[in-house]
């Protein structure tokens, strides 16, 4: 045993030195009188101590050569850095704007305990935030074996730093209605300040707790925040507390990306204010500790079934649905979630192409290499320094890459923070961020490896008979099967790029060509918020509104409506009916209100004075909705029908207008019937005013008519493009964004292609030499060297090709009216890739044809 | 004349190469060891010892050869080292950097003496 260990202690230490030491050691051992044991141990300590030190003087060695060598060829190292930024400066960029939503757990405590309460469709599955009933959500405060607690969160209302007016839509601060034990359901501590007290709950007294971004943002991070009062109109709002970084308001902040904070007030506690038989909106409970997702929906199954009607629904005339429990963790960002993927996966493309041109770059330069690598061979250079040395040289040009694109980032963080979607720029992790930093030295080594390991490993592998026997610049034939493998690849990866970037880029094109229904150029929505206009609906007021309102200059038209076909207050109207297993919304609308919107009518006409003024009991319904009704009719011949509903009187049908779409890319424009305005009591909460061409609309214009004539001061005005343009901003960003990668990883591929056709003309020189002594003709030649290099790229095209059409179903959902699979779209991609292809291998074959062989053969 | 760079010593390599240069003939690992404790005060490891000297014979500063085995049963032959002309010229330079950094100090006073 203790000569095992002492012959493995032995092995320890450098061969030149082992004799020397072991006899020093021994005298040493015979002096202090030390056992074989200790003996074998203190050989190996030494031999372990002394194996570090030489590898350590190795690796500042290989450092050193690496950076002699790279600086003597300064355009390989500049082309080789300037590939490995851009791979890594995409990557990074990119998992900086997704971690939070892919990769971080959700920033609650025991997120896993989170779900969310909601009713769902049976039909279509789908899931609606906005509304559960509320004597349910009671049921299960109160009594519930599986659910701790319920916390929910209502809309957003602006708030501002000043009690008057006068301030501008972007002084403006959204804050979020939430109940009075939010945080302590999702187990958040304020990062200052603290959370609501049970006084405050008690006696209702308004207080805000804001984000930490706002904070920071508008507020320069100031210490003395807590106290500071803003102000709803003339309701004062104390901030008591800032929210820690990156705090998430549960399957909300998709919705609502601009919040600034949240707020607890006497109109806002959602939960202390609902009546019995109302609905909550976006309820998030918390799991008991020993509960499971399972045990809270049997329990929700049986409560629904012992309160509800058989159907499933408080309301017997609605859709049928199903309350359902659904885990927090699975549920956020869902809808974010696919594209952020394939953003992802882009990138990692992306990534890919640059490993591969690195290691094509060093393969190429490795060769020219081959004598140094044989005659240190020779000499006795081992194996596997060959390899450190040329690791050390792919990592010095990684760890540089990877410096200049973190500049560079760190330089244009604002304008790319400009650039990205909301939600993703909201959670966007800076640079500076720890996991950001890890993520990036991770890359940058892991990369440095790859692409530094085998050009390594090849060096390692040459024999000096070899390069004798071939002399220099001999090489009959391109034989590197790798160097081919990886063009094939960078084919391969190229054309699943640029694939992804025609499809979606189809696809926006299409949206922005989407037909609304409606004009959106001139349209201005007026939202109104607060209560003065709900119990005048019929009244004077409306009237004296749209009056004051049509005086302002520039004006063409005005309308109102208790729901908005655009804008901001939501898509669907809150009543509406079932019909034949659908929906049709209810809106009350003013007779200029197709006017305004410039939405046709297919038959009939809008309703007339006398109507609007008498509450007639007449209708019109859009072509959708003509359809649900009258599945078998054409929708123009329905006008004059009677339409008929228990709820309410029977109503002529006086006209059928064309569908409208609240935003782009809408696929099932919802049915809707509308009535003449004030024929049911409900709430006026939108104005659409239509200015003639090259007009603006002023806030302080519409402030002054709207407080002079209703004496509204709370409101939110939008453009309609601008506020249609929102529904556009993530498609277009997913579709530049997909452009400039495929652009980038083409721009890579043709670098890299560029750089080994260049390298091949240079190592078949000889070849070409003889063939052209031989007779033969230099567009030959050409063709030959062309032909070579193309093929493995095709190759690899046809292979990535092939690899999307079967990946294309998963993109499929994200495309608008664009068939993933449609042969047009393969076609101009193989064309670009081929174009792409010859022009990159295009000047080094024409260089090599051109071979003079008189010269060359005197030369040798 | 000042050193140049790469003729600056570091700390153990200074005390390896004045250890080599006092042993004169006798200088291998463990008789340079105890001399540097013994006059130094310095307990360097055995492998520090033994990584310095590989490093100061890269840098041709010391050269070594093996002696005759030893006059005991068994005895192996030691690795003697000893300084070259550029080893020397290099402990001249750190020593001449010392004297002059420590010129016009308080090092280079008298120490008074106690009353």
């Amino acid at each position: 045993m203790t000569d095992l260990l002492r012959t493995a202690a032995r092995r320890c230490i450098p061969a030149d030195w082992r004799e020397s030491v072991m006899a020093d050691l021994e005298d040493e051992a015979t002096r202090r009188g030390w056992g074989e044991t200790r003996l074998a141990l203190q050989l190996a300590s030494l031999g372990i101590r002394m194996r570090f030190a030489t590898a350590l003087d190795a690796v500042a060695c290989d450092v050193r050569f690496a950076l002699r060598s790279l600086l003597a060829t300064r355009w390989f190292a500049a082309g080789a850095v300037l590939t490995f930024a851009l791979g890594i400066g995409v990557n990074v960029a990119v998992f900086s704007a997704v971690d939070r939503l892919l990769f971080r757990p959700l920033p609650y405590a025991e997120p896993e305990r989170l779900v969310l309460l909601r009713e769902c469709a049976l039909r279509t599955g789908e899931c609606s935030s906005a509304s559960f009933p509320s004597a349910v959500a009671f049921s299960l405060q109160s009594r519930s074996a599986t659910i701790a607690d319920i916390a929910v969160a209502g809309f957003s209302r602006p708030y501002t730093r000043d009690r008057e007016g006068g301030v501008t839509q972007d002084e403006r601060f959204q804050l979020v209605g939430i109940s009075a034990r939010t945080l302590r359901v999702l187990g958040v501590r304020p990062l200052l300040g603290r959370d609501i007290s049970d006084t405050e709950i008690r006696e209702r007294t308004p207080v805000a707790l804001i984000s930490h971004e706002t904070w920071r943002a508008r507020f320069a991070s100031d210490q003395g925040i807590i106290g500071r009062v803003l102000w709803s109109g003339r309701s004062p709002t104390t901030i008591i507390g800032v929210l820690p970084p990156g705090f998430i308001i549960p399957a909300f902040s998709s919705q609502v990306s601009d919040w600034a904070g949240l707020v607890f007030d006497h109109s806002g506690d959602l939960w202390a204010g609902l009546p019995p038989t109302g609905r909550t909106m976006n309820p998030v409970a918390r799991l008991r500790p020993a509960s499971s997702v399972e045990a809270a929906q049997a329990e929700l199954d049986a409560l629904a079934a012992s309160s509800l009607t058989p159907g499933g629904t408080s309301n017997p005339a609605a859709t049928p649905t199903r309350l359902r429990v659904l885990p927090l963790e699975r549920e956020s960002f869902a809808t974010v979630r696919p594209y952020a993927w394939i953003v992802v996966a882009t990138a990692w493309l992306v990534l890919l192409i640059a490993c591969v041109n690195l290691a094509n770059l060093f393969l190429a330069r490795g060769r020219s290499r081959e004598h140094f690598a044989a005659v240190a061979h020779a000499l006795g250079a081992s194996s596997i320094r060959l390899v450190t040395t040329s690791i050390a040289e792919s990592l010095l040009v990684c760890i540089t890459g990877a410096a200049l694109a973190w500049v560079a980032l760190t330089a244009t963080e604002r304008l790319l923070s400009a650039l990205l979607p909301p939600l993703f720029s909201r959670y966007a992790a800076g640079f500076t961020d720890l996991r950001v930093l890890g993520f990036a030295v991770l890359v940058t080594f892991a990369t440095a490896f790859l692409s530094g390991f085998v050009p390594g490993l090849r060096l390692a592998r040459v024999g000096i008979l070899g390069i004798l026997q071939r002399g220099n610049g001999r090489e009959s034939h391109d034989q590197r099967p790798g160097a081919r493998s990886l063009l094939a690849a960078e084919g391969a990866l190229g054309a699943i790029l640029v694939l992804g970037a025609a499809l979606t880029g189809r696809s926006f094109i299409a949206l922005t060509a989407d037909d609304l229904g409606l004009q959106p150029q001139g349209l201005y929505g007026i939202s109104i918020m607060g209560s003065r206009l709900q119990a005048s609906t019929n009244g004077l007021t409306v009237d004296q509104t749209l009056e004051a309102l049509r005086q302002l200059p520039g004006t063409e038209m005005v309308a109102a409506a208790d729901w908005s076909p655009v804008g901001t207050t939501g898509a669907a109207p809150f009543f509406g009916v079932a019909v034949n297993g659908g929906r049709v919304g209810l809106a009350q609308v003013s007779r200029d209100f197709f006017a305004t919107l410039r939405n046709g009518f297919i038959a009939g006409r809008s309703f007339t004075a006398e109507e609007q003024a008498g509450r007639a009991d007449v209708v019109i319904l859009n072509r959708a909705a003509a359809r649900l009704l009258w599945p078998d009719r054409d929708p123009v011949t329905v006008t004059g029908e009677i339409w008929r509903l228990d709820t309410m009187p029977a109503r002529r049908i006086v006209g059928i207008t064309a569908d409208t779409k609240t935003t782009y890319g809408e696929l099932e424009p919802g049915a809707m019937a509308f009535l003449p305005l004030g024929a049911q009591p409900s709430p006026l909460t939108s104005v659409l005013v239509r200015l003639h061409s090259g007009r603006q609309l002023r806030v302080a214009d519409v402030q002054a008519a709207l407080r002079t004539s209703a004496g509204v001061t709370t409101f939110r005005l939008n453009y309609v493009p601008e506020s249609m343009d929102f529904a556009l901003r993530d498609p277009r960003f997913r579709a530049v964004l997909l452009t400039v990668l495929a652009a980038a990883g083409l721009a890579l591929a043709a670098a890299g292609l560029f750089a080994v056709v260049s390298y091949t003309a240079a190592t078949r020189t000889y070849e070409m030499g003889v063939r052209l002594a031989l007779g033969a003709v230099p567009n030959r030649l050409w063709r030959l060297m062309l032909r070579d290099a193309c093929m493995p790229v095709v190759a690899g095209m046809v292979i990535g090709l092939t690899a999307a059409w079967w990946m294309s179903s998963l993109a499929q959902d994200l495309l608008f009216r664009t068939n993933a699979r449609d042969p047009i779209h393969y076609v101009i991609v193989a064309a670009v890739l081929v174009a792409t292809t010859v022009l990159a291998a295009w000047i080094p074959a024409s260089r090599a044809a051109r071979v003079n062989p008189l010269m060359l053969l005197r030369a040798q | 004349m000042a050193p140049q760079p790469e003729q600056l010593l570091g700390e153990v390599e200074q005390l390896v190469l004045l250890a080599v240069l006092r042993l004169d003939e006798e200088a291998y690992a463990v008789s340079i060891r105890a001399v540097i404790l013994e006059e130094a005060g310095v307990d360097l490891s055995r492998g520090t010892i033994y990584v310095t000297l590989e490093r100061l014979e890269r840098k041709g500063y010391v050269t070594s050869w093996f002696s005759d085995p030893q006059a005991v049963r068994g005895g192996k032959a030691r690795r003697l080292f000893r300084l070259k002309p550029s080893g020397l010229a290099a402990v001249r330079a750190s020593k001449r950097a010392i004297d002059r950094l420590a010129a016009g100090t308080i090092l280079t006073k008298p120490v008074p003496r106690k009353a």
